[in-house]
């Protein structure tokens, strides 16, 4: 392997895969970058095997090859390299790379290539085509809802569904649920679900632009590849079913209202800010024409009146200030309906006037005194 | 290494390439036997066997890229878990329990290897039962225990259970020439006295000096013991005190040589001896002692190697044992 590269483009590359590599991975192979050149592509991945990062740049080459560089000492050296053109020459025969920069000379020891996890390849096509920025705002409405608790693994991930022309993103801790549809613009024969650890897809969120060019995304047997021109992520599956989320979505409400997004996220802001220490509630009156946000605590109360329309019957439910706040954040809208089935049952929020979105929220028991 | 390049434990051997060649491998193992008879290098070549993507006759090939990453530790789909400190804690189980769930890298299965599972505690016992009963196709959980009696019973229940025998002493030397470059007579000697565990049989031969020099060092510490001095008894305790692990080499090695002293004063013949090699000075020192005092001291050291086990402090054990010693005389 040899090849000429500038240190921006490396230093680029290097910063996008390093995210993926655990330089204390129990796995020797894994503390380090795969290095690949292939025609005038120098290809780099970076994988924990949970996630796996592989972003390609453009360098000139002079023999193909590939090697395995450890992380601890190839990023923080080409970081710290002249900005002038850098040359990696590995030894024929060994693991060692000669990085040449100017008339100075550096060698690192690596691993054999072959040593390293390979994916398996991609059987079926091209998937799906979703623009970038979409995309990453898909991820920003439903990770939230994603669980953190390891004991009940299908809820650390979120649920991708593609059937004919929708595409659907679900995540759900079992105490909120957020849901958003999407439309394709060609339709998907076969339909194929899969869930991905929201680990990863927030590493995918951080990684994709705010670009209209699109990614695509391709679920197999046990990876979901998302792929731009110059930067692949493989992320494994979670084994297992994931549990009938749309039999609990209410589809009767007792009680509807439409409120302003931003009047209603401050207000519940402010009066968390008064709420109990360890049980966080906040108190939603539905009235006639207006929603009242209120706390009463040892510490003091609060009262905000926020005008809006009501329809049904009057109501009084208890949120999780913070679970209210995450979910009226990631619904992206000036407007939002919220709609209750009653005091103790699920509230589902919506932006107002847009179908593709909702979020499912189960109120708080109301607190003792 | 391959299923079958190893040395004894045939039957299990035979069963466990039957596993893989008829793809009917169950998905957990309990691997039960004497530290160092080779549990861990059997778990390991099994692992490989199930991961290799062109098994022969049940075995791994030995050349494909999954073979290859096994043997260098870098296959990302066989996972190792081994005590952190003293135990295995909740924590690597959850760890474990979370890779579990995730579906395959590489190929079709994950292979976990879990060594001295008796050191689990009981809350990451307990945590790892669900998943050891039901684990998510493809996935299997060998547990290693030279103490398997130390494990719940509702582990040991659902997995299915191997048991290794000792080797013989002429399977011992084959490895111990495979592995070591000892020289004959060390092979020989230590291939007798190994237990039938290679695996001890070659960290007594990769001490420093050999096993000839090690047991050079130890016999300077017991020689003329029971006619030392209180003081000289606990500077010689302190010698072999430092490490826990060096202090159980110690005590083994004074097992073996007070068991010669014994068998020597009751036979007067060098065959039934571990250190024949070593007949003139046993014979001279056999006589030294009665046989009721050699009886004494051998409890002794037994009974100190339990405590150490049980983790009593290896300094105070170690100093009690020498004291002990010196006054046998």
């Amino acid at each position: 392997m040899k090849f000429n590269a500038s240190k921006p483009a490396l230093m680029h590359a290097i910063n996008a895969v390093q995210k993926a590599v655990s330089p204390r991975s129990p796995l020797p192979v894994l503390t380090g970058i795969l290095f690949e050149v292939t025609g005038n592509r120098l290809y780099l991945t970076g994988s924990d095997t949970e996630l796996t990062i592989q972003c390609n740049i453009e360098v000139e080459t002079e023999t193909e090859g590939a090697i395995v560089l450890p992380i601890r000492y190839i990023s923080d050296l080409v970081r710290s390299l002249p900005d002038i053109p850098i040359q990696f020459n590995s030894i024929p025969g060994s693991t060692s790379v000669i990085i040449t920069y100017g008339t100075s000379q550096v060698s690192i020891h690596g691993y054999e290539p072959e040593q390293y996890p390979r994916l398996p390849s991609i059987n079926r096509g091209t998937g799906i085509q979703v623009p970038q920025d979409e995309l990453k705002e898909m991820l920003r409405q439903v990770l939230f809802a994603v669980s953190n608790d390891e004991t009940r693994p299908v809820f650390t991930g979120v649920l991708m569904q593609v059937d004919g022309k929708q595409f659907r993103l679900v995540a759900t801790d079992t105490y909120r649920l957020a849901m958003k549809n999407y439309q394709l613009e060609e339709e998907i024969e076969q339909p194929v679900r899969a869930i991905i650890p929201g680990k990863t897809l927030g590493e995918v969120a951080r990684l994709t632009g705010n670009t209209e060019e699109k990614i695509s995304i391709i679920l197999e047997e046990n990876h979901a590849f998302f792929s731009t021109a110059d930067l692949k992520i493989a992320s494994r599956l979670i084994a297992g079913q994931y549990p009938p989320y749309e039999q609990v979505i209410p589809r009767e409400f007792v009680t509807r209202t439409r409120v302003t997004t931003r009047e209603i996220m401050d207000a519940t802001e402010r009066a968390s800010l008064l709420a109990r220490d360890g049980y966080p509630v906040v108190k939603f009156t539905l009235q006639e024409n207006s929603c009242v946000v209120s706390v009463q605590t040892q510490a003091g109360w609060i009262r905000e009146e926020i005008s809006g329309l009501v329809e049904g019957e009057p109501l009084e439910i208890w949120f999780n200030a913070r679970y209210m706040s995450e979910s009226l954040r990631a619904l992206n809208s000036d407007e939002l309906c919220l709609e209750l089935t009653g005091p103790l049952s699920a509230a589902v929020l919506r932006p107002a006037g847009d179908d593709s979105y909702l979020s499912l929220l189960l109120p708080a028991k109301p607190p003792k005194d | 290494m391959k299923l079958a390049d190893l040395t004894g434990h045939e039957e299990i051997i035979r069963a466990l390439r039957r596993a893989v060649e008829q793809n009917r491998a169950s998905h957990a193992y309990l691997f039960a036997g004497p530290e160092g008879v080779g549990k861990t290098t059997t778990a390991l070549a099994f692992g490989a066997a199930l991961l290799c993507r062109n098994p022969e006759q049940g075995d791994a090939c030995g050349r494909c890229r999954d073979c290859r990453q096994v043997a260098a530790r870098n296959h990302p789909d066989l996972h190792r878990l081994v005590p952190e400190g003293a135990s295995i804690k909740i924590g690597q189980v959850r760890e474990v329990l979370r890779l579990i769930t995730l579906s395959p890298f590489q190929g079709q299965r994950q292979v976990f290897v879990v060594e001295q599972s008796d050191l689990m505690t009981q809350e990451a016992a307990n945590c790892l039962l669900k998943t050891l009963e039901e684990p998510p196709a493809g996935t299997v959980l060998i547990l290693i225990s030279d103490r398997p009696h130390a494990l719940l019973p509702t582990i040991i229940s659902r997995c299915q259970v191997l048991t290794f025998q000792p080797l013989l002493p002429e399977q011992v030397s084959v490895i111990l020439k495979r592995v070591t470059d000892a020289p004959d007579e060390e092979v020989e000697l230590l291939s007798r006295l190994s237990g039938g565990c290679p695996g001890r049989a070659v960290r007594l031969a990769g001490t420093e000096g050999g096993y000839f020099g090690l047991r050079q060092r130890m016999l300077e510490l017991a020689a003329g013991l029971n006619r030392a001095s209180l003081a000289e008894a606990l500077q010689r305790a302190a010698a072999v005190a430092g490490d826990k692990e060096d202090a159980l080499t110690c005590l083994e090695l004074f097992l073996l040589w007070y068991r010669d002293l014994l068998v020597c004063k009751e036979t007067g013949t060098p065959e039934l001896l571990f250190n024949r090699d070593l007949f003139p000075l046993i014979d001279r020192e056999a006589r030294i002692y009665s046989r009721g005092q050699l009886l004494r001291v051998i409890k002794e050291i037994e009974k100190t190697r339990d405590s150490l086990l049980a983790n009593v402090n290896t300094r105070l054990a170690m100093e009690m044992l020498f004291m002990r010693l010196a006054g046998a005389g």
